[in-house]
């Protein structure tokens, strides 16, 4: 099952851009340069990126 | 001054069916919706917190229009859980992506062609389902080995001419935002209006910098003064838009250098909107001419001008009875925030008067003047 827990933070990304988070997610893309980042503000690597994971 | 703000909604779907035996998704959708007028009944109304969190699924299909309340052919709801809200910093979109489960028990033998968004009573959005190269598809029929999940993702962008910066707080967010993407947990969003009688009257609050040093960004507001308050009450829904009453700052109040103005709500702590740091294309700057400064007495050197800190990249001048004295030769001047002095080089004389031209940034607002400001929300543009 999709774990449904919110974690919240305050995502400060490599291009400046500080955006304010909600989700279930365990990262959350920078619509400001795309960057996926975790909730620490740093780049998740490309191929460890869940895309909308469903088990 | 008349500030006007632009904000515009737009609704995406996708739809995942997962074979429940497998564990596998066989089959995915999108759907980008249009906006239904429906929404501009919410949000340019008295009631605008848009608490979009019911989506619609159905079977039909049809031409689109905005006028539309219904899917084409209703097949079910649920109440849509929250997946992921994400606030930006303005101009880029926030967004608050929500979803629903259909399980494998129910609907069974539903196909599903459309889907929509919507408030407990109105529908806001409207879309078909669509793969990924854009093709019209539908889902089903479902059997009870298959759970549908439907995420809608509601995105807010909005629009504000140079010189308007759009606040978000981190704890109190954007209040505009907020309630068009119907996040808010207080009820209410940019209704400002008719919650409570005791509240009515501090929905809106518009507060004046009086310190051009502060800023108003990640604060709940800044050092500056309420200068007064009002709430939306021009609602316009046939051009989508909702207006504050005029805000007048009358002669009594706020008498002070007012180097910013900042938009906030009020209720449940101060909820950020919009501020306006001077100058800029709604206050340039004023120009003192021939304002008065002081008047000689034959032995006093020094006079302060009557407003502070003036922009000295633009020409100033000063004069003893009408006649301009040289900087550098007849006198000096110092400028800072809090004093600006002149200091002649030979005192003036007894009753020579001493006047000036001089522009300021800010607005040197005084009991002889009045300040009208106006907030209009224009939604379905940016």
């Amino acid at each position: 099952m999709m774990n449904d827990i919110m974690k919240r933070g305050q995502i400060e990304c490599e291009c400046g851009n500080v955006y304010f988070v909600e989700s279930i997610y365990p990262q959350v893309i920078c619509m400001a340069c795309k960057k996926v980042n975790d909730f620490n503000g740093d780049p998740i690597p490309e191929q460890s990126i869940l895309e909308n994971e469903v088990e | 001054m008349d500030i006007k703000i632009g904000a515009r909604l737009h609704n995406r779907f996708d739809i995942e069916v997962k074979d429940i035996l497998s564990g596998e998704i066989v089959k995915r959708a999108q759907a980008e919706n249009i906006v239904l007028n429906g929404v501009y009944n919410i949000l340019a109304s008295s009631y605008s917190n848009l608490m979009a969190n019911r989506i619609n699924f159905g079977s039909g299909s049809g031409t689109f229009a905005p006028t539309r309340t219904t899917l084409f052919n209703h097949s079910g709801y649920y109440s849509a859980s929250l997946v992921e809200s994400v606030y930006n910093a303005p101009p880029l979109a926030s967004y608050a992506k929500k979803k629903i489960v259909i399980p494998p028990q129910d609907h069974v033998g539903v196909t599903i062609t459309e889907v929509g968004l919507g408030t407990d009573g109105t529908l806001i959005s409207h879309a078909m389902l669509e793969d990924s190269e854009g093709n019209p598809i539908s889902i089903g029929p479902k059997t009870d080995t298959q759970e549908i999940t439907i995420y809608a993702t509601l995105y807010v962008e909005l629009n504000f001419p140079s010189g308007i910066d759009a606040l978000l707080h981190s704890t109190f967010k954007n209040a505009l935002v907020d309630a068009m993407l119907g996040l808010t947990t207080n009820g209410m969003g940019i209704a400002f209006y008719e919650i409570s009688s005791t509240n009515r009257a501090s929905f809106t609050k518009l507060y004046a910098s009086t310190n051009k040093a502060a800023t108003v960004v990640t604060t709940a507001y800044n050092s500056g003064v309420i200068l007064t308050s009002s709430h939306f009450s021009v609602f316009d829904i046939p051009n989508k838009r909702s207006k504050t009453n005029r805000l007048r700052y009358g002669t009594s109040v706020a008498n002070q250098k007012i180097w910013s103005l900042a938009w906030y709500t009020e209720y449940s702590g101060a909820r950020p909107l919009f501020r306006t740091v001077f100058p800029n294309q709604f206050w340039e700057g004023y120009n003192f001419v021939g304002k008065a400064i002081g008047t000689g007495n034959g032995s006093t050197v020094a006079f302060n001008l009557p407003w502070s800190d003036i922009n000295t990249t633009k020409t100033y001048k000063i004069y003893l009875d009408g006649v301009e004295k040289t900087q550098g030769v007849d006198y000096t001047l110092s400028n800072s925030e809090s004093t600006t002095t002149v200091t002649f080089t030979t005192a003036p004389s007894n009753g020579a008067a001493i006047t000036g031209d001089w522009w300021v940034d800010y607005i040197p607002k005084d009991s002889d003047h009045v300040l009208d400001v106006t907030l209009t929300i224009q939604y379905g543009s940016v």
